[in-house]
């Protein structure tokens, strides 16, 4: 059984991927590599599709619902750091949805929405950045020290049963064949230059 | 299915290997990961025949192939992506391509092996007639990974498949690696990236100067302290 730690820190692994694809096209966009006019939409539909199902359906229940929940019954200490994570979770929703507006009206063509639309997306990889690192720096070394045996064997059997999504064994076809598209649509040398403007 | 034992290669006076042995069962995925200049090469090489071996043996389900010819251990199914993809710049794709195929006969079957690699890889097919030297890193790893996979091989080498690729190409790579064990190929990845190797890995072995420092299944080798320390920078 691979342990819940380490699926966890491979998730994160698999979402850094598609953040950095994201953030390129994010300096692309700022410095007019990548013209509004020619942004690809499929593309950045399946990257946010990739890492919001992830997160919604793979990564976030796990913790909410088996780690966190033992770590805060073992130490006050997970207190305050369990909050932050939480209140990030809230504001990743408000980051979304602007986005989602901001998006909308750059393919409408309104004025002025590509520099919005690059401050959303810079406002949102910020925000999955630092909640990562919360969780890699301080959650995870502090679940390493406080968990007993005993406390990780149900939670290394919750996630178990919803593996991560590229190697793992619950919807990985979904999520594999969502990581090949993004591969297969995103401008080479990230990634295989096959999209409306491919090279 | 591939057993080496006391495996020996110089170049020259210099010993490159010293004393290897490992197994990779039928079905299996292994990694062999260590750093530069550990031998990781030179071993792959020796297993393909490119490389001579001064002692030792390499057996091949029973056979000793040893002394064995590279190009008829490619008639045994057993084929190799090598470092760097070593495509044929000059050709077209999808030249690359059928060159993989080169040991069989069968030119319908051969036509059906293409059309499944257009499947599998859709940016070789939109770039067949193109010459492969103006493809970029990783389209040039999919047409080696498809070249290789002409012969339907049973034994896979890989060698340094993630080697300068962006990370989402180093994961569907990896990605395209576990679903060709799925499909049943027997496979022996060689890699740097001991992270993503060993995620994916059964089993693992770790090389250095030549010899195997360590062996065992994926997750021990990633969760190893010396590992963590020496090859995952953790």
């Amino acid at each position: 059984m691979t342990s819940a730690l380490t699926i966890m820190k491979r998730e994160h692994l698999s979402l850094n991927t598609v953040l950095h694809v994201l953030n390129q096209l994010v300096l692309d966009l700022e410095s007019g590599r990548l013209r509004s006019e020619d942004v690809d939409y499929e593309l950045f539909e399946k990257i946010m599709s990739y890492i919001e199902e992830f997160l919604d359906t793979m990564h976030h229940p796990k913790e909410d619902k088996y780690l966190f929940p033992a770590l805060l019954k073992k130490t006050s200490e997970a207190n305050d750091v369990i909050m932050e994570l939480q209140e990030q979770h809230k504001k990743g929703v408000e980051h979304r949805q602007k986005l989602e507006v901001h998006f909308q009206a750059m393919k409408d063509k309104h004025p002025g929405q590509v520099e919005k639309v690059i401050e959303a997306l810079k406002d949102y990889l910020q925000a999955h950045r630092e909640h990562m690192k919360l969780e890699d720096n301080i959650v995870m070394p502090m679940a390493e020290r406080v968990l007993t045996a005993e406390d990780w064997a149900p939670i290394d059997e919750a996630f178990n049963q919803n593996q991560d999504p590229v190697f793992g064994d619950v919807p990985k076809n979904k999520f594999r064949k969502l990581l090949s598209d993004i591969t297969f649509l995103a401008p080479a040398p990230i990634g295989l230059g096959g999209g409306r403007k491919g090279s | 299915m591939l057993k080496i034992e006391n495996l020996t290669s110089h170049y020259g006076r210099i010993q490159a290997l010293h004393g290897v042995s490992l197994e990779v069962n039928e079905g299996e995925l292994v990694a062999l990961v260590g750093g530069n200049g550990a031998g990781k090469t030179t071993l792959l090489r020796t297993i393909s025949g490119l490389q001579g071996a001064s002692g030792g043996s390499v057996s091949f389900e029973g056979t000793d192939i040893t002394e064995m010819a590279a190009e008829r251990r490619v008639n045994l199914d057993i084929a190799q992506v090598p470092e760097g993809r070593q495509v044929f710049t000059a050709l077209s794709v999808e030249d690359n391509i059928r060159l993989g195929a080169y040991t069989k006969s069968d030119k319908a079957e051969i036509a059906a092996d293409m059309e499944k690699m257009y499947g599998r890889f859709p940016i070789l097919k939109e770039k067949r007639n193109q010459a492969a030297g103006t493809l970029s890193g990783g389209q040039q790893q999919m047409l080696a990974m498809a070249r290789a996979l002409m012969s339907r091989p049973r034994l896979l080498l890989l060698d340094e498949p993630s080697m300068g690729l962006s990370p989402v190409l180093v994961m569907e790579i990896f990605s395209i690696v576990e679903e060709l064990k799925e499909q049943g190929v027997t496979i022996f990845l060689v890699e740097q990236n001991a992270t993503a190797a060993l995620s994916i890995a059964d089993r693992g072995y770790v090389m250095e100067t030549g010899t195997i420092s360590l062996t065992g299944t994926g997750e021990k080798l990633l969760n190893d302290e010396t590992v963590k320390a020496a090859y995952l920078g953790i």
